[in-house]
């Protein structure tokens, strides 16, 4: 028999005791008190999932990071890649009755391989929601105030919300032909404008937007200014951003930053997308936006947009 | 008040760090002595000095807002960091290389090369990449004496001059990544102190590089 040491556990996970596992219930208390009050059921999906459940809602390449093993008749199953994945899948078989939007909730751990990258965090608690069934601006707004209640439930006041939306840059990289569009979303990824002006140096129409769209970030002025310079078919994703902020309250609105570079999960989002930064995290503590397509894929087709917030990144930020 | 922290690396990109900050009105104390973090002549920037594998994790964790590695370096730890500027210096070479009396690409009774480097990443996916099976051997130093000491066939180092290489009877193979010198930031902080960055940024594109001739450095592997 193999012998380990009692105290070895696998890179990337974690015991949490005291008060780093206080801290993380207190957070999920609140979020799903939030939650509840606004009207969003809370749904207990499986832990594990064959593993089609989650390829066929974040695509081929959620395939390298799920965290698989055989089941006894060979089937391969997955841990919990994410809830949306498992939402969509009962939303289109037990929920395939129901009338009017659907408003679900979840709290709980996901599971991701992270390649290459000994000792990173291989799970995550996470909480967040789905709002189905409803497009148009009103979704929008409540998922992203949702999000600010959320983020505002964990204690933090110095936060903000960067959103985008997909389609602004669409006809810029839809202009162009791979691999220079991977390439360019690449550059763009990394805020590159140096590489990203060389290669679309001379050319014009939509795609030479995209040495001025991607660096556009700020306020509402900042979009208000670019409308003019943008193309023709990137006007209906600003004009929602710009409807989105007549929306909020002065209050929402100081939380709030468009930014207009961010490629990340273009192949995801249909419409608005944003990240939530924290202040004293070097990363996102979590994101969302509108996915109209992700429902089709379990065939039921309707809108759907949602968030998720990384309690494990909110937890360690300095209180 | 600090805004933004920047991560600079000992070693050759040091010194033309300090003055391409300097130009850029963030000259670093001279008189640091052995502190850990350094005034800078901005009173919203301070430097840190790491070694220069460690910037790239330094910024990536948000330690550091900002940094300045070699591309060479970032590749091989693949750090998730946003990379605005070529900072046009540091220019060098990753190369292939191997003793000039020695055959290359093939070893003679079909013996599977073994390449020393300090860049396993880099190497594992450029043989990979070009269909060539080696067996990959991490050193942290004195790569080019690795096969005089016959510990490997082959290295894969940083080149400059290349005089280093010839004194030892290597000769360069082949170019993985042509490097240079970049300014890395933090993802979550360029949203964060958005402000500062912005700032920061201008400066930096607006002293330019002191009139050295920007070379092109690749930005990914060569295949």
């Amino acid at each position: 028999m193999l012998r380990s040491p009692i105290a070895a556990t696998p890179p990337g996970s974690l015991d949490l005791t005291g008060e780093a596992a206080r801290r993380r219930r207190r957070l999920q208390r609140e979020a799903v008190a939030v939650l509840e009050r606004s009207g969003y059921e809370e749904l207990l999906p499986p832990t594990f999932e064959y593993e089609d459940v989650f390829l066929r809602a974040g695509g081929a390449g959620v395939a390298e990071r799920l965290v698989r093993f055989p089941d006894r008749d060979g089937r391969i199953l997955a841990l919990r890649y994410d809830f949306t994945a498992s939402i969509a899948r009962v939303a289109s078989t037990t929920f395939a009755g129901a009338n009017g939007p659907l408003r679900l909730s979840y709290s709980g751990r996901v599971y991701r391989q992270e390649p290459e990258r000994g000792g990173r965090p291989r799970e995550t608690l996470q909480v967040g929601a789905e709002l189905l069934g409803q497009d148009g601006l009103a979704a929008d707004v409540e998922i992203v105030r949702l999000t600010l209640a959320l983020v505002r439930s964990a204690g933090l006041s110095d936060f903000q919300l960067n959103l985008g939306h997909a389609g602004v840059l669409a006809p810029g990289l839809g202009a162009v032909e791979e691999p220079l569009r991977g390439e360019l979303r690449r550059w763009i990824d990394r805020k590159d404008r140096a590489s990203l002006c060389r290669a679309l140096d001379g050319l014009d129409g939509d795609a030479g937007s995209l040495t001025l769209l991607p660096f556009v970030i700020g306020r509402r002025e900042a979009l208000e200014r670019v409308l003019g310079a943008a193309p023709h078919a990137a006007t209906p994703g600003l004009r929602h951003l710009l409807a989105l902020d007549s929306a909020l309250t002065q209050e929402e609105r100081s939380h709030v930053v468009y930014d207009l570079g961010e490629v990340r999960g273009l192949d995801y989002y249909t419409g608005i997308h944003f990240e939530v930064y924290v202040s004293g995290a070097g990363r996102a503590a979590g994101a969302g936006g509108r996915y109209d397509e992700l429902m089709a894929r379990f065939g039921r087709p309707m809108p759907a947009v949602g968030l998720s917030l990384d309690l494990d990144t909110i937890a360690e930020v300095p209180e | 008040m600090i805004r933004l922290r920047v991560a600079l690396a000992k070693g050759r990109l040091y010194q033309p760090s300090v003055e391409r900050f300097s130009r850029a009105g963030a000259a670093p104390a001279s008189d640091a002595g052995r502190r850990l973090l350094i005034p800078s002549s901005d009173p919203a920037i301070e430097f840190l000095v790491v070694k220069p594998g460690d910037v790239p994790v330094y910024v990536e964790s948000g330690a550091a807002d900002l940094g300045v590695t070699g591309t060479d370096v970032l590749r091989e730890t693949n750090a998730d960091v946003l990379e605005p500027l070529e900072l046009g210096f540091g220019f060098c070479r990753l190369v292939v290389a191997s003793p000039a009396a020695a055959p290359y690409p093939l070893l003679p009774g079909g013996i599977t090369a073994r390449v020393a480097t300090k860049y396993p990443r880099l190497a594992q996916s450029y043989f990979g990449g070009a269909g060539r099976p080696v067996d990959i051997i991490q050193v942290n130093g004195s790569v080019e004496v690795a096969p005089l000491l016959g510990l490997s066939h082959w290295i894969v180092d940083l080149v400059d001059t290349g005089n280093t290489l010839r004194a030892n009877g290597l000769v360069e193979r082949q170019t993985i990544l042509t490097c240079g010198a970049i300014l890395v930031a933090n993802r979550a902080s360029q949203k964060l102190k958005l402000d500062a960055y912005l700032d920061l940024m201008d400066r930096m594109e607006h002293s330019g590089n002191g009139g050295a001739q920007g070379q092109r450095i690749s930005r990914e592997p060569d295949r």
